[in-house]
């Protein structure tokens, strides 16, 4: 789960060249003329030139729509139970519904597979309705990944920044910390904390829909994700601090926090948006991962990594495969579809492939 | 360090804006300290220009920082006076002297495109420059930036104004400059080889301008360059750099007409020249001296062609203070004896 990106160095800072030069053919297919033509030289940002390559990348676009589809998903999910007809905790254990003679709990086949009823079919064991659930554990998933994202985030480009700007005993007490987080074993620190955390936080009897185990691993994976976004950002920014618009704006009597801010941040922009969007399917599977090994969220709290927990619980995936197939699905199309997006971002803001 | 406010009798009109009095620079590296500026001094009227003279590593861009107070909170060491209008720069805190940069002190550098940041606009940027040190809302600020650009010159403001600094070409991007530092009409500008980066007609162009400019507002200005050219068009002043010492300041025209020291006559003897057509320039031969280990005599003298002169081998042995006629000194010891040098051109 420790994911390095291979970052790409900053973006010339509209060092030569940037303003020049007609484009070489770019390497991605179909070139719209309208788009990069040379007649309309308008303002132009960083973001823009990478927005306007992620466009013409078919692959990012689909990335992009399958997202955008899971984050509508996770957004509408009320309303679509709603027009199922369907809520993700009522159980069914009629004997009509789930078998009562070979494998108990397994739901007769009309129930298992996908209905006009049951649009994904019933879970095992507690028969309940698996679309309700995939589409409330969308939600919770998707929220994890992304307020942990946003937690190293901000951690990691405040405190990067600060090391890196600042320098001296600011910049040692910052790297020693990184270093440490950097060297701990990951996985066995979450495994333990996530059950402290989440007994002082408010005790382990949990209802359902309880808020605790989100922020308990929002704060654990966001807690644990951004030193290594702090390293990188401190790098660049050591080398920000000695250009010479930030002498500049110190010679207008601009604060350090006005230059960490306007003149800094900005320009580190670039590659924590690479990281972020590198770090969320990274987030999603930590999630996935802690909630089957059952220190994340626990039944009867949908998520796809509690989905995938009960599949493996009750060995339901020997005699209900498709039980584990959806939330296992869901999980590769939605963490393939934000690593594609992250390597495409990670080429749009490259300044050396060819521009757009 | 002296804080003391000295009850100056002299201070009124005829107290020059900026005088700087034996101010050292020297930073701590690996390789031993690195000693930029050795006993500086410079003075300043207001509304004068003096050129900062010299090749490159002569300390002129140190001393320029020095004086933006840029070296605060940085390892450098930096001793000596730096009385702006009667207070000690130098003496001042990170905090206080925050307040006069921009407003009082402004700078603008070589490269504007470097010195400008990438992604703001260019109306953004002066707005903010102004805002720092005024309350106004950004809407004012951007306001008052349009006006200042189009009093640098730069055609249609409002529109340039929305357009980020690669949008611009050199001189244009150079008058934003300007315009970003002169938004507060500080009281002294520093210019640290405005016109290095251009090209010689837009170097013209935006000299001009810093003339007018100068003119309008009143502001002094220091012009760090390596160009006699810019120097002899522009400057009231001339203080020749070596070594971070000055070695020779004066009238710009007494300098160009009767150099004293023989590095300032190196440097105009090196200038091409257009009534003189015949031959080769004549460069200064040697290196600079190394500035982690000084020598003990004058700095110069390792590359001074006229050391036979003075007698004693005085050159290696003992550093010469500035001497000669106080409104055009030298650091030679030719002036320091008063020896005769005519013999030696």
């Amino acid at each position: 789960m420790t994911d390095s990106p291979v970052l790409p160095s900053r973006p010339p800072s509209g060092a030569d060249g940037e303003a020049d030069g007609p484009a070489p053919a770019p390497a991605t297919p179909p070139a719209t003329p309208s788009a990069g033509g040379g007649a309309a030289v308008t303002a132009r940002s960083l973001l823009g030139t990478a927005w306007l390559r992620i466009r013409r990348s078919r692959i990012a676009l689909a990335a992009l729509a399958v997202i955008v589809l899971m984050v509508l998903f996770a957004v509408l999910a009320p309303l679509l139970t709603g027009i199922e007809g369907q809520d993700p905790y009522t159980t069914r254990t009629s004997p009509d519904v789930l078998d009562d003679y070979g494998t108990p709990g397994l739901p007769l086949s009309y129930y298992r597979y996908p209905s006009g009823e049951h649009w994904l079919g019933l879970e095992p064991g507690l028969g309940r309705d698996i679309f309700a659930r995939m589409a409330h554990g969308a939600r919770i998933s998707l929220v994890i990944a992304l307020l942990s994202t946003a937690v190293s985030v901000v951690l990691g480009t405040v405190l990067g920044a600060a090391a890196g700007y600042f320098g001296g005993k600011v910049d040692m007490v910052i790297s020693r910390i990184m270093d440490l987080f950097l060297a701990f074993p990951h996985l066995l620190l979450v495994l333990s904390l996530t059950p402290i955390l989440q007994s002082r936080l408010g005790g382990t009897a949990l209802d359902r829909g309880s808020l605790l185990p989100i922020a308990s691993l929002v704060i654990i994976l966001g807690f644990f994700g951004w030193a290594y976004l702090a390293r990188v950002v401190r790098g660049q920014v050591l080398s920000l601090r000695e250009q010479e618009f930030v002498e500049a704006a110190r010679s207008y009597g601009a604060s350090h926090r006005s230059i960490i801010l306007r003149q800094i941040i900005p320009n580190v922009m670039g590659v924590v948006l690479v990281y972020a969007t590198m770090m969320i399917p990274t987030n999603i599977t930590a999630e996935a991962a802690l909630s089957f090994l059952g220190v994340g969220v626990k039944d009867p709290t949908p998520s796809w990594g509690q989905m995938l927990n009960a599949a493996q619980a009750g060995n339901w995936y020997l005699t209900d495969p498709w039980f584990l197939a959806v939330p296992a699905g869901a999980l590769v199309i939605t963490v393939l579809a934000f690593n594609l997006l992250g390597d495409a971002v990670r080429d749009a803001l490259d300044p050396k492939s060819s521009r757009g | 360090m002296p804080h003391e406010k000295t009850p100056d009798p002299s201070r009124g009109a005829a107290e020059p804006l900026l005088r700087i009095r034996d101010l050292h620079v020297s930073f701590p590296t690996d390789d031993g300290t690195v000693h930029a500026v050795n006993g500086m001094d410079l003075t300043l009227g207001r509304g004068e220009t003096v050129g900062l003279v010299g090749e490159s590593g002569s300390g002129k861009t140190v001393t320029s920082q020095a004086l933006m107070g840029l070296l605060k909170e940085t390892r450098a060491s930096v001793t000596g006076e730096i009385l702006f209008d009667g207070t000690d720069l130098n003496a001042l805190d990170e905090d206080r002297m925050r307040a006069w940069r921009g407003k009082k002190i402004a700078m603008i550098f070589q490269d504007p495109l470097s010195a400008m940041h990438p992604f703001h606009t260019v109306g953004a940027q002066i707005a903010e420059a102004y805002r720092v040190h005024n309350k106004v809302s950004r809407k004012a600020a951007t306001a008052v930036a349009v006006d200042m650009l189009g009093r640098v010159g730069i055609p249609d403001p409002k529109r340039r104004a929305a357009a980020h600094p690669h949008e611009f070409s050199g001189g244009m991007r150079q008058r934003a400059m300007i315009a970003m530092a002169l938004v507060c009409e500080p009281e002294l500008l520093i210019a640290d080889e405005p016109t290095t980066a251009l090209d010689v007609t837009v170097q013209a162009q935006i000299l001009d301008l810093l003339g007018d400019l100068q003119r309008e507002t009143g502001t002094a200005v220091v012009l760090v360059t390596h160009d006699l050219g810019v120097v002899a068009e522009v400057c009231h002043q001339v203080v020749v750099m070596y070594g971070g010492q000055c070695v020779e300041r004066g009238a710009m025209r007494d300098v160009f007409r009767d150099p004293r020291h023989p590095y300032a006559q190196g440097l105009l003897a090196s200038m091409p020249s257009l009534a003189d057509t015949a031959g080769r320039l004549t460069p200064i031969p040697g290196f600079p001296p190394s500035l982690t280990t000084l020598p003990a005599g004058c700095l110069f003298a390792d590359r001074c062609p006229q050391t036979h002169l003075v007698p004693d081998d005085l050159c290696r042995s003992a550093r010469p203070e500035l001497a000669g006629s106080a409104a055009h000194p030298s650091r030679c010891h030719q002036e320091v004896h008063a020896i005769q040098r005519e013999a030696a051109r």
